[in-house]
């Protein structure tokens, strides 16, 4: 039995208006795999997250969620399938304590049909798998601060259950010790068997833990392989890093 | 001035002040839900409450049913005509311009009063209690406002749909990007605040008659009591709702009826000076 790929995209364009923001998009991305999407500012990163956690709509081309076209779905409903993901600006609903949100991934995401006891139980091992102070469970997450609201965004992700979770520039506003813990952090998500595709502007963060890179420029795919293969390739440095790719190293 | 006033008036006023303040609270629940979850501002509000207020009327007339047992029924039906209406005519423009919110609300009022107006025509009607003594229904209508809110309390603090609702109007994308279905959610949100509002028509029709047009000020006093408590803050609604209600009825004794509509208004502007967030909300950072 041949397995189809995890998540797959052909040919996937979106335009805003008369910018294309990403062009024929074509990549795979297999199981348990962590693969890093990089480029400059406005290479359409952002955008393609998006379109494959549904936010968008994509104007032409197919994307596929294990053999599944999911081209048509609401994020909901790519959401119950295992597809999951955290976004550039920290989103949670600030009235309700760390505990009350994860618990929400819990009773919608793909585990559904629960009780609200037994989402909050599930909901504190999450934050806990994410090492979230545990004394913090309780506080509203309107009073956290940055590095605990990202800790917060990640274990409202992972409570949905996914198979697949598109992290978005995760490691923004934290310091170096906490951006650390992140990287080890996400480690930890892929040996517990999930699937990352990760947007980061850190190139040494890629480098450190991506199995595979893709790189975009102004929304085209430019390069795709290994980090050291993308590192030395001649059209990422010329095209996306300028003549020297010191920066990288 | 209110020191002048001998001691059974003073009851009077509080008395009437929470009647009409049980009122002014279902309106203005029914509206924050439909404001907080969907962002949309209603104006139409007035004729989903009038129109259970007839509903309730046509159910005690010609089925002979009680009036304050028609309410469960306008409710159902209010709230199901809401669904529809959310469906047909509020999703379609949702995300698009406040305008054509404004608009649509605005052009809800009149096919909503022609309706009503075709149906029942404009002559007042009331609904005639069940009860002889007039004390006996106030006590029914505080009664039932505190077993719906209650009820609604436990639906959105305590249920699956209510966190959702509360996750949804606290923050739509993360809402979708953690499987909850907002499109479901904003239905039912504004299913069940003109539910609400129907409630709110059926006290109003037994305690004073109303016509098709008779949604208008309230609709308008509604919003207000939502602007004093803060925007979102159903706690506010609640005690706004019910503080409206003592200060016109205040008002009214003190001053005269000619200031009935005013005053709330006064203090809605001197609220804003002061404190721009609304009594319960909070200062957005």
């Amino acid at each position: 039995m041949t397995k189809s790929p995890l998540l797959e995209l052909e040919k996937v364009t979106k335009s805003f208006g008369g910018l294309i923001a990403v062009r024929n998009i074509d990549f795979q991305i297999d199981r348990n795999e962590i693969v890093g999407l990089v480029g400059p500012n406005g290479a359409g990163k952002s955008t393609l997250l998006k379109i494959i956690n549904r936010f968008y709509k994509q104007d032409s081309g197919s994307i596929r969620f294990e053999g599944e076209d999911i081209s048509r779905l609401n994020p909901h409903e790519v959401c119950k399938m295992g597809i999951s993901g955290t976004t550039q600006i920290a989103q949670a609903f600030p009235d309700m304590t760390a505990i009350e949100n994860v618990a929400i991934g819990v009773l919608f995401g793909k585990l559904g049909r629960t009780s609200v006891n037994e989402a909050k139980k599930k909901a504190a091992e999450v934050l806990r798998f994410v090492e979230f102070s545990e004394n913090k469970m309780e506080t509203l997450v309107k009073n956290l601060n940055i590095a605990e609201l990202r800790r917060v965004q990640l274990a409202k992700a992972l409570a949905t259950n996914p198979k697949l979770l598109l992290l978005d520039e995760v490691t923004t506003g934290l310091g170096h010790i906490e951006g650390e813990k992140a990287i080890e952090l996400i480690r930890k998500i892929r040996k517990s068997g999930i699937t990352i595709l990760m947007v980061e502007h850190i190139m040494k963060i890629i480098m450190g833990i991506c199995d595979r890179v893709i790189v975009l420029n102004h929304g085209e795919k430019i390069a795709e392989g290994t980090p050291e293969e993308v590192v030395n390739n001649e059209a990422v440095i010329r095209s996306y890093l300028g003549e020297s790719s010191d920066c990288l190293k | 001035m209110l020191l002048a006033i001998s001691p059974p008036i003073l009851i009077q006023i509080i008395v009437w002040g929470l009647i009409v303040g049980c009122i002014y609270v279902l309106l203005a629940s029914g509206l924050n839900l439909i404001f907080g979850v969907m962002k949309v501002v209603n104006f139409a509000h007035g004729e989903f409450m009038i129109l259970g207020g007839y509903i309730s009327y046509s159910l005690s007339i010609f089925v002979g049913l009680n009036p304050y047992l028609s309410i469960f029924v306008s409710m159902i039906v209010v709230g199901v005509l809401g669904v529809i209406i959310e469906r047909v005519c509020f999703h379609q423009i949702l995300g698009t311009s406040k305008l054509n919110e404004l608009i649509l609300s605005l052009g809800l009022i009149y096919v909503l009063q022609n309706t009503m107006s075709i149906l029942w025509t404009d002559y007042p009607v009331l609904i005639n209690s069940p009860f002889e003594s007039r004390v006996l229904d106030w006590v029914i209508i505080i009664g039932i406002t505190m077993l719906i809110m209650t009820g609604f309390y436990i639906l959105i603090r305590r249920t699956k749909i209510g966190r959702a609702m509360r996750a949804t109007s606290q923050n739509r994308v993360a809402a979708m990007l953690m499987g909850i279905n907002v499109e479901h959610i904003n239905m039912l949100s504004f299913g069940l605040g003109t539910a609400l509002a129907a409630t709110a028509g059926t006290l109003l029709a037994i305690i004073t008659s109303i016509t098709p047009y008779s949604g208008e000020i309230p609709a308008l006093k509604a919003f207000t009591i939502i602007i004093l408590g803060g925007l979102g803050s159903p706690l506010g609604a609640v005690i706004g709702g019910l503080g409206y209600g003592l200060i016109e009825s205040v008002a009214v004794t003190v001053l005269g009826g000619t200031w009935r509509d005013a005053v709330g208004f006064i203090i809605l502007i001197l609220v804003l000076i002061i404190r721009p967030m609304g009594l319960f909300g909070e200062k957005e950072i």
